[in-house]
């Protein structure tokens, strides 16, 4: 009832909650929600513009484009929770490590996130679907490769505060050992900052799927990522724009209510990252 | 400041060496033969063989790596597979362009991003605040491969003001330079505001109204110099980051830079051209955050201090 009230009274989050649970919804109903099969081809109505049978029209191979992107943002959901589930794993499982026991690991640790931060953005990920080759596998070993450093350093950072605290330093007093420390009382403690970081890591991640999809390097078509859809649309601009702005708008707020809600936890747990 | 200096470039080499070494195990990690994905299945067995010899493949991979870092330290990045031109002197004549773009994004932002945070700043909780909120909450979320198309659609297709592609007019700048700008421009307009907001209730501000001045010179003589500190720096260290969001957008304009280089490289297999790309963009990233970092640093004795 608090928690509703809460949502209630912040119009953004709620703007926010409200958009992330119907994407959500959406993409986990997409079979039935949707009008049309989004890979059946009627060649002979190839960009046709919206009419009432198709909503969002059609792109070049007649496919409904309002079907391909509510089955679009299962991938886009997809990438983005697998994503971001393992790099916070590994990202948290590093970080602790660096922090809770220091010395050669700890710098070893850093310098290896130093070098995949000395990759600017989406470059690191660019990069290794370049060599790899594109495909859903491939691409969530990108992502997943360029996103475990933020986690990384936001616990070890968290652990290096926490480490100075009373609570610590009672808990080593009563005999917890350094695996005891990370799961008890580092870990909770450094939950907030995590959540929030993962929240905003969900939208990157989404919006860096996309991208890669639109430079072809994402999960290749027939499948409905937005990102390729856009690229598709791209050379049709002039004639058949629907193309373009649908997965762009789609896109645009879905990224806008995960940011609302990072925002709003932000604010919400008082966090600073 | 010259101890920090050193302890920084001291820094750098780990991340420079670990670049330089990730860059050369591209090519090893390709699932497969390189030089059949390159050459493709039907190449014959001397063409491969002679791609083997020329990169130097058939060599043991230690020697490779030397030979690399000595061929790097030259400034020899070896030979485009398309071209058959040096690759460093391909990179070389993209950079001005990719160059000339990253600036003028930054430019662009800086324009639309501290004129729109002050003025949110000073009529805090108005309309006008929670406006440019909205639009920084906005630019924050497009993507810039959205965004480009978006404007080609109104600026060039329907209005017909401004060129779609390409850089041979004085305005072939404009589109792809928003397009790139826009994001930090989002980000900037929150920098500012929270960074005048803070400024705002010193008590030299308190000083400069008590000696009756005018608000607008209250707030751009005295409160937007001392709060923009931390923005320069961020936008300085945003310049690093404009040069990856640069591949997106130079592929949407086809602006003949650097990223597009790599895209085009990549889409036809030239991995010496996609290796050169990727390095020269990271090391040029590298090099951006060092020497903001040292601005900042010169400008702020409690940076060094602190580190």
């Amino acid at each position: 009832m608090k928690t509703a009230r809460y949502i209630f009274l912040r119009p953004g989050l709620a703007i926010g909650v409200f958009i992330l649970a119907f994407t959500g919804l959406v993409a986990l109903l997409a079979p039935w929600v949707a009008p049309h099969d989004p890979f059946e081809q009627e060649l002979l109505f190839g960009l046709g513009t919206p009419s009432a049978g198709h909503i969002m029209g059609r792109d070049l191979l007649g496919r409904d484009v309002f079907s391909r992107i509510i089955h679009g943002s299962r991938i886009s959901f997809s990438v983005g929770f697998i994503v971001i589930g393992i790099s916070a794993s590994f990202g948290i499982f590093a970080g602790s490590v660096a922090g809770s026991i220091g010395g050669r690991a700890e710098m070893l640790l850093m310098r290896i996130m130093d070098m995949a931060q000395a990759f600017p953005g989406l470059l690191l990920a660019i990069s290794i679907m370049a060599v790899l080759g594109p495909g859903f596998g491939n691409l969530t070993l990108a992502l997943c490769l360029t996103g475990w450093v933020n986690f990384a350093r936001l616990t070890r950072g968290q652990i290096l505060s926490l480490r100075e605290r009373e609570f610590v330093t009672a808990a080593i007093a009563s005999g917890a050992d350094r695996t005891r420390l990370v799961f008890f009382h580092y870990l909770p403690n450094a939950a907030a900052p995590l959540l929030v970081e993962a929240t905003f890591g969900l939208a990157s991640v989404i919006v860096a799927e996309a991208g890669l999809g639109f430079l072809g390097l994402g999960i290749q078509p027939p499948a409905p990522s937005w990102g390729s859809m856009l690229n598709e649309g791209r050379p049709f601009l002039l004639i058949a724009p629907h193309l373009t702005l649908f997965p762009g708008l789609c896109l645009l707020l879905l990224v806008l209510g995960v940011n609302l809600v990072g925002d709003a936890l932000r604010d919400m747990l008082d966090v600073k990252i | 400041m010259r101890r920090f200096l050193i302890k920084r470039v001291a820094g750098l080499f780990p991340s420079v060496l670990g670049v330089v070494t990730l860059v050369f195990l591209m090519v090893h990690l390709i699932p497969g033969d390189p030089v059949e994905i390159m050459l493709g299945e039907t190449a014959m067995a001397a063409q491969k063989q002679a791609m083997r010899s020329e990169l130097g493949l058939d060599k043991p991979i230690a020697e490779q790596y030397a030979s690399y870092l000595s061929n790097l330290l030259r400034g020899d990045l070896g030979k485009s597979i398309k071209t058959g031109e040096p690759v460093f002197a391909e990179i070389a004549s993209r950079w001005p362009a990719t160059m000339e773009l990253a600036l003028f994004a930054l430019l662009v932002s800086w324009a639309v991003s501290i004129p729109l945070g002050v003025l949110a700043a000073a009529r805090r909780g108005t309309l006008v605040d929670k406006g440019s909120l909205f639009f920084s909450m906005l630019g924050v979320a497009m993507p810039n491969f959205w965004l480009g198309p978006l404007l080609i659609l109104v600026f060039s297709i329907w209005l017909g003001w401004l060129p779609v592609s390409g850089k041979d007019e004085a305005l072939s700048i404009i589109l792809p330079g928003i397009t790139l700008g826009a994001g930090v421009a989002a980000l900037m307009v929150r920098l500012t505001r929270s960074s005048v907001l803070e400024v705002i209730s010193e008590e030299y501000i308190k000083t400069a109204r008590a000696r009756g001045l005018p608000e607008w010179q209250v707030y751009l003589k005295h409160a937007l110099s001392n709060a923009m500190l931390p923005v320069v720096t961020v936008m300085g260290l945003q310049l690093g980051a404009l040069l990856s969001g640069a591949v997106i957008t130079e592929t949407i304009f086809s602006w003949p830079g650097v990223g597009r280089l790599m895209i085009d490289a990549i889409e036809s297999r030239d991995y010496p051209m996609v290796q050169g790309c990727v390095l020269n963009i990271a090391l040029c990233y590298v090099a951006v955050n060092f020497f903001v970092d040292a601005a900042y640093a010169m400008i702020d004795p409690r940076i060094r201090l602190e580190r």
